[in-house]
């Protein structure tokens, strides 16, 4: 009987190591300092938006002087992304950089994209859509069918839920003739179908090719592009912007960020802080001279000043955010065990061990226990002291309900 | 003597056991005549795009119908015995009374095992008939922790129901519910796939924690 006494302490630790901390962080928890950071093109340097906790008012301020805009003085430094604005109040210069802005043109090379490690690390569905590249019309329409890439490609009718075997084997072909080696380790696609036109997929096979497929009028397309050899990438994402300049942000084995350009498939390194594809996010706001890229995770935001013709970065900055390290919480437990992650839309196991101060926390939680056990007159057993020595509050609140 | 004892907790509960089939069986049907009208208002390829794409998840309405069977099959089976403190005739068979204790718990696992194949049988043969395997995997990835939340719910049961103080039955409870979040933690389809090992543990492990109610009971602790 004592087994499966102490098989239910035990069981109750594990569960109060999940449970106590994760409300312990629901009663605490912030969000993240949200400023937004752009590099100014008529300032040349980053200005940044936030709301001042204490005023509880919008803050417009230049990072390296510390001035302080007004609204319309804000718009003014940031023709490129309140050019709407500039427009509506007749204040858009006709130059920026000494080059003439065209309004089509701004619009076409400007974009904002926003990378999480949640879309990286997140179950999928392993079908695929594939869009008619060259419908000739100005709308995308939805395909009536989905292909899977296993050892071979195979499109799915969604009616009858039956393979179409024509199609397959035409697509299958290609891929021989390709020298494609299934299996796919990693299939892109952006299956949004409105976006403004379709590029199709990119697929690294399994000895690091990167390839891409499209379908143009109903026949297949497949080219295998030549990647810089240094390059695994362990993720790509289809980006179609309206300039047709890029296909998508491919991102590296070792935090290297390229750009896979429509300029005969060249691959073009992106200067980039040192960013972690799993933990950080990755935020680009681009315009045709410059793009302000932002890599944020708990502690910091980096953002660096990119030209836009070559991505070499000109500036930088950064913001610490305040440590949300909540001491006294580090200290009552001994270790946390946790199932979800900020980072992933998978349940993961986490078992966290915080600092060795913890025995110290745990030899008072022992003397709270021995205390009890005088006033209850109870015996004293080794058992019982051994686990609250190691599990401090969670030995000592099983132990108080389940020991007896 | 087992069988008697098998036979004994089919009399409990052979009318809920048959109530479920029927009521379980008809609620699954109404969830897919749900999924088969939207698919003749928007088309099965939207469909298919919404479950592929946009990560939608097509028998939400079956996420705590284990957990209620589970339920109420636990409460058919034990609270009975402890109703005028039944269990006592139970526990005074000539038969060690682990061996008493764990024929009415395994029943209440099997039947549960029994009722899942049945339930997750029939949403899958549905999902198979107009979707393809990696929609139909998706499908039972995400039902599989909740059809595992009924199986160790009607342990709990056995734990809480046992129990002859409310002092510690509350603090049963608790743990129970702590317990039976850990197979609601995300509603993301086919989240669990990395830790259904670790909550297929749980099962056995639990599976004990009755005998230390019964110990309990035969002290004859009081509130």
């Amino acid at each position: 009987m004592k087994k499966v006494k102490y098989l239910i302490i035990l069981i109750s630790i594990i569960v109060l190591s999940w449970v106590l901390p994760k409300s312990s962080q629901l009663m605490r928890d912030n969000a993240l300092p949200n400023n937004m950071v752009y590099y100014s093109s008529v300032e040349h340097s980053f200005v940044s938006l936030y709301r001042d906790s204490k005023k509880n008012n919008l803050v417009r301020k230049n990072s390296r002087s510390g001035k302080i805009y007004s609204n319309s003085e804000f718009d003014s430094i940031l023709p490129l992304l309140y050019y709407r604005q500039l427009v509506v109040d007749r204040k858009m210069p006709k130059e920026i950089c000494g080059k003439k802005i065209l309004l089509g043109d701004l619009q076409s090379k400007s974009f904002f994209y926003h990378m999480s490690p949640t879309k990286k690390n997140t179950p999928k569905i392993k079908l695929y859509t594939m869009f008619e590249s060259n419908s000739g019309r100005v709308r995308l329409k939805m395909p009536l069918d989905f292909f899977r890439l296993t050892n071979k490609i195979e499109f799915i009718n969604a009616e009858d839920n039956s393979v179409n075997i024509p199609k397959s084997e035409m697509f299958q072909n290609l891929f021989d003739i390709n020298d494609f080696k299934f299996p796919a380790v990693l299939i892109a696609t952006n299956p949004n179908p409105k976006k403004a036109y379709d590029e199709g997929s990119f697929i690294l096979d399994s000895e690091n090719h990167l390839f891409h497929l499209k379908m143009m009028n109903s026949k297949p397309f497949l080219k295998k592009i030549n990647m810089p050899k240094d390059l695994h990438p362990v993720y790509i994402s289809i980006l179609e912007p309206l300039d047709h300049s890029f296909y998508a942000f491919v991102y590296g084995k070792y935090g290297k960020v390229y750009q896979l350009t429509t300029d005969n498939y060249r691959f073009q390194e992106i200067d980039c802080p040192k960013y972690d594809i799993n933990k950080d996010k990755l935020k680009i706001m681009a315009n045709p001279f410059f793009w302000t890229l932002s890599v944020i995770n708990k502690d910091t935001k980096i953002s660096y000043a990119l030209l836009a013709s070559n991505k070499k970065v000109i500036d930088k900055d950064t913001i610490n955010f305040k440590g949300e390290y909540n001491h006294i919480e580090n200290y009552t437990f001994p270790f946390v065990l946790s199932f979800e992650s900020d980072y992933s839309n998978f349940l993961y196991p986490s078992f966290i061990i915080n600092s060795y101060i913890n025995i110290l926390v745990n030899l008072f939680f022992l003397l709270i226990f021995i205390v009890i056990l005088k006033i209850k007159k109870r015996e004293m057993a080794i058992v019982p002291i051994v686990l609250i020595l190691f599990t401090g509050i969670y030995g000592l609140i099983s132990i108080l309900i389940f020991e007896e | 003597m087992i069988w008697s004892l098998i036979y004994k907790e089919w009399k409990k509960t052979n009318y809920y056991i048959l109530s479920i089939l029927i009521v379980g069986l008809l609620f699954e049907a109404y969830l897919c005549l749900e999924i088969l009208r939207s698919v003749r208002m928007v088309g099965m390829p939207h469909v298919w795009d919404v479950i592929i794409n946009r990560n939608a998840f097509l028998f939400d309405g079956i996420k705590f119908f284990s957990l209620s069977i589970g339920v109420v099959l636990g409460l058919a089976q034990y609270l009975p015995e402890i109703k005028d403190k039944r269990i006592k005739l139970s526990l005074h068979l000539p038969l060690p009374e682990h061996k008493i204790i764990f024929t009415m718990v395994i029943y209440g696992q099997i039947v549960m095992i029994l009722f899942s194949f049945i339930f997750m049988g029939f949403i899958l043969l549905f999902t198979s008939f107009y979707f393809p395997c990696e929609i139909v995997t998706s499908v039972l990835l995400t039902i599989l922790p909740w059809f595992l939340s009924g199986i160790v719910v009607n342990n709990l049961l056995a734990w809480i129901c046992i129990e002859p103080t409310w002092k510690r039955r509350i603090f049963n409870i608790i743990l129970s519910f702590i317990i039976i979040n850990l197979f609601f933690i995300s509603d993301y389809p086919s989240s669990y796939v990395n830790i259904l090992i670790y909550i297929w543990i749980i099962i056995p492990l639990l599976i004990p924690s009755v005998l230390i109610s019964v110990y309990r009971f035969k002290e004859g602790k009081q509130d």
